[in-house]
């Protein structure tokens, strides 16, 4: 055992922040937030990543990547999470999208779609959820059937996010009659500027950037742009949501947060004059975060330990995925205590305590417990498979 | 012990709840959440001429003649409705204050406004710098030949825009607490909107040097003290009510969702993980009224009832927090879309938790009130 990471993912760390220090602009907030500038600059953001060979690190180098550890890998998730994502939609190519290519693809594929992947030049959106499959995906109706020389799909998927600035899209949908849900379905790799598709955005609690509908009209897709064996989608789409849950860093938004409540209870001074922090609930409070905050992170990095032994297994994801969304949302509630009443004064007010800090994570952390499988899922994974109860 | 609702009671509920439904829908809701001052006035005009609003006040003012109780199964269906009327700011707290406070032409002329009509008296108590209600403002009164000045600023002030009276909180030269009627559209106020989560129109007011009359101070030091008290009280109480309107219109959601929604070839709510979490809903939403309804009978009786009114909001925000999550959980994607009508209710639920009195301040009253 070794809880640190290697010395020179460390290094790593501190010239990665010296770099964001640099680019992130001052009205930088998160991907999240309804401001037009950000999808053109996480472009931009990617590509100076990827000139400096920091976006696909831990790829082959035959795929854009410099085959770097895990662990420096690791860094660069809770960096680029902790601040507010600014690689935009591009993590999901780099943490699933990418490596599923390498699975699944054909060597054509990989050099066609690879590259700008590892250019950061690319946005690509998920389009698998549809209104009646949600976490029963394989209900999924979108249909792909033969035509002239190619697919023509059309269908509906929902929930589909950052889909108004994806230049393509991957496609889980029906090609073929099965007997059994989870067959006859395919992958597809859709470019987004295809006839047919039209994509409406659905305003959200966290606001209009958060997901969108996307229709299928008679859309063509070429045969050489389906990825893994017709019919096996689900194989292919299972792998992909296991890389997805590996991918996502929830614990390094939770530090950012922490260290500003914290900074915030020892600052700011109470009716009587007393620093927040002396009042037993704040140091309660924040106590309690500190240690989930150290087993979110420790779970994360057990699931990356074991694929890097080559141990990887298909429970542990999900009990990172329930625990982390779990704390994103107790520290947006204790932290909204902890300010008080101003708490729910949104961003941008004069009132509003850390700059509605809080109140904008409480909203974004809503629906952490849905996306990327509902934490309920999660826990029917952790019971029959963990623990081997019946179904 | 009769723990029913009266026939009143009764009527309340059933006469709210038709003119709510045939008033009020969600897109109504969402206009008047977008209207500069957020507030569905037609809907508060309307309770004013039906005598609600007045409800609780004493007969020989022109009031209802019914107690705060009774105004809480009002408040109710307004939270059920998602309803943002200044009802909390003025039946609630404005009526209680200014019946807790030593009797004068002044006060006896607001109450009678207050019953009479539509008018909007509402607190501005929260300090821009302080952390609730109850912290000491910061905003001066300064007595003059003429009457006084007040100078400074306040937060969160509820409907500011549409009220015609600011009953303001503020420090005398001699740090003694003192609160002071304001014409709203006297000289030198100014508002402006706070963006905020939850369902009440909150408003920044500045006091530029405004001058009243001497009889607009309507109370000093600890009688001062003690009416905002009252205030707060009825007000917490009554707004308590409302967010138990906001759960049982989160069990409606959640409830007929998860009857109809599928996945698996099963409706979710049969799935345990799905039902578990609305039948908690129901448990602490029946024990959120219910403690509701005793501290509101406790303030009509006169009694004292601190720890009743700290201990129920400190539960209240206990469990609305967590029924915030469940509501949302049963839910999935869509409940987090602003289309679908559950983030009306569970951004009222969760401002609600941080309003009138936090949990922290609630407990620390709870605490001494409990002998500790
Ligand atoms: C912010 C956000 C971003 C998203 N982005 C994307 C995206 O980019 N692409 C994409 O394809 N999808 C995306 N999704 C969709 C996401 O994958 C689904 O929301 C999720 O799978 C749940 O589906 P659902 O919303 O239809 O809820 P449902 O499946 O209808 O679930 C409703 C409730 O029923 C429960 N439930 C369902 N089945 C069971 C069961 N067997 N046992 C116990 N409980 C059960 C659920 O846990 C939940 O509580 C996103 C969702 C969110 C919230």
């Amino acid at each position: 055992m070794e809880f640190e990471f290697p010395a020179e993912a460390e290094r790593f760390r501190a010239e990665l922040r010296a770099f964001m220090d640099a680019e992130l602009p001052e009205w930088w907030k998160g991907l999240f937030h309804d401001d037009d500038r950000i999808y053109p600059f996480t472009r931009e953001f990617c590509m100076k990543l990827a000139e400096r060979d920091w976006l696909t690190m831990s790829w082959p180098v035959e795929h854009g990547g410099v085959d770097a550890d895990v662990w420096s890998q690791m860094v660069v998730r809770e960096e680029m999470w902790a601040a507010g994502e600014p690689r935009g939609p591009q993590y999901m190519s780099l943490n699933y999208i990418g490596p599923m290519l390498m699975e699944f693809g054909t060597a054509d594929q990989q050099e066609r779609f690879l590259k700008p992947m590892a250019a950061g030049e690319v946005m690509w959106c998920q389009g698998f959820s549809e209104p009646e499959a949600g976490s029963d995906l394989a209900a999924l109706s979108t249909k792909a059937t033969d035509a002239d020389g190619c697919f023509l799909v059309n269908g509906q998927k929902i929930w589909t996010s950052y889909a108004t600035a994806a230049d393509w899209c991957l496609l889980l949908c029906r090609t073929d009659p099965g007997e059994r849900k989870h067959q006859g379905l395919s992958m597809l790799l859709v470019d987004m500027n295809t006839p047919g598709i039209t994509v409406r955005p659905i305003d959200s609690m966290g606001g209009p950037k958060e997901f969108n509908e996307v229709f299928f009209d008679d859309v063509e897709v070429p045969y050489d742009c389906l990825v893994g064996p017709r019919g096996d989608g689900w194989r292919v789409a299972m792998s992909t949501l296991a890389h997805e849950r590996v991918g996502a860093a929830l614990h390094a938004r939770v530090k950012v947060l922490l260290d500003a409540l914290i900074e915030y209870a020892i600052t700011t001074k109470d009716e009587n004059g007393q620093p927040l922090a002396m009042r037993p609930s704040v140091r309660s409070g924040l106590v309690r975060l500190q240690a989930r905050y150290r087993a979110a992170r420790l779970l994360c990095y057990r699931i990356v330990s074991a694929m890097a032994a080559g141990d990887a297994n298909d429970v542990d994801p999900a009990v990172s995925k329930v625990f982390s969304s779990e704390l994103n949302i107790l520290i947006g509630n204790i932290g909204l205590d902890m300010v008080g009443a101003r708490g729910q004064l949104t961003t941008g007010d004069g009132c509003a305590p850390l700059d509605g800090l809080m109140n904008d994570h409480w909203v974004h952390s809503i629906p952490q417990p849905i996306a990327m499988g509902t934490n309920e899922i999660q826990r029917n994974i952790i019971a029959q498979r963990g623990l081997g109860l019946p179904r | 012990m009769d723990l029913m609702l009266s026939d009143t009671q009764e009527m309340i509920r059933d006469g709210a709840r038709r003119f709510l439904a045939d008033s009020l829908d969600a897109d109504t809701v969402r206009e008047v959440e977008a209207s500069a001052d957020g507030v569905h006035a037609e809907i508060w005009a309307q309770m004013a001429e039906l005598g609600w609003t007045a409800l609780a006040l004493p007969d020989d003012i022109g009031g209802g003649g019914a107690g705060l109780a009774d105004l809480c199964v009002l408040a109710e269906e307004l939270g059920r409705a998602a309803a943002s009327t200044p009802l909390v700011a003025t039946a609630g707290f404005a009526a209680a204050f200014l019946r807790a406070v030593e009797p004068t032409a002044a006060t006896r002329d607001l109450l009678s406004r207050l019953a009479a009509s539509d008018a909007v008296i509402t607190p501005a108590l929260a300090d821009v710098v302080g952390r609730d209600e109850r912290s000491a403002p910061s905003s001066v009164l300064t007595e003059t030949d003429a009457g006084a000045t007040i100078a400074g600023a306040k937060a969160m002030v509820p409907y500011a825009s549409v009220a015609q009276v600011l009953l303001v909180s503020l420090t005398t030269p001699d740090g003694e607490a003192a609160v002071v009627a304001v014409d709203r559209d006297a000289a030198g106020v100014s508002w402006a909107r706070h963006g905020a989560t939850g369902g009440d129109p909150l408003f920044h007011v500045e006091f530029d040097n405004v001058d009243v009359p001497a009889d607009a101070v309507l109370a000093r030091g600890p009688a001062a003290q003690r009416a905002i008290d009252a205030g707060l009280d009825a007000a917490t109480i009554l707004a308590t009510a409302e967010a138990v309107g906001c759960c049982e219109a989160m069990i409606r959601l959640g409830s007929e969702y998860a009857s109809n929604r599928q996945q698996f070839g099963r409706v979710i709510g049969s799935y345990q993980a799905v039902a578990h979490r609305l039948a908690d809903m129901r448990i602490n939403t029946d024990a959120c009224r219910l403690l509701v309804a005793e501290t509101a009978w406790l303030l009509d009786q006169g009694r004292e009832a601190t720890l009743e009114v700290a201990g129920t909001k400190v539960f209240a925000n206990e469990v609305m927090v967590d029924m915030v999550h469940a509501a949302h959980t049963v839910h999935g994607a869509i409940g987090y879309t602003t289309e679908y009508d559950l983030q009306l209710y569970t951004r009222r639920a969760r401002a609600f938790c941080l309003s009138h009195g936090d949990t922290d301040a609630q407990t620390e009253r709870a605490a001494v009130a409990l002998g500790l």
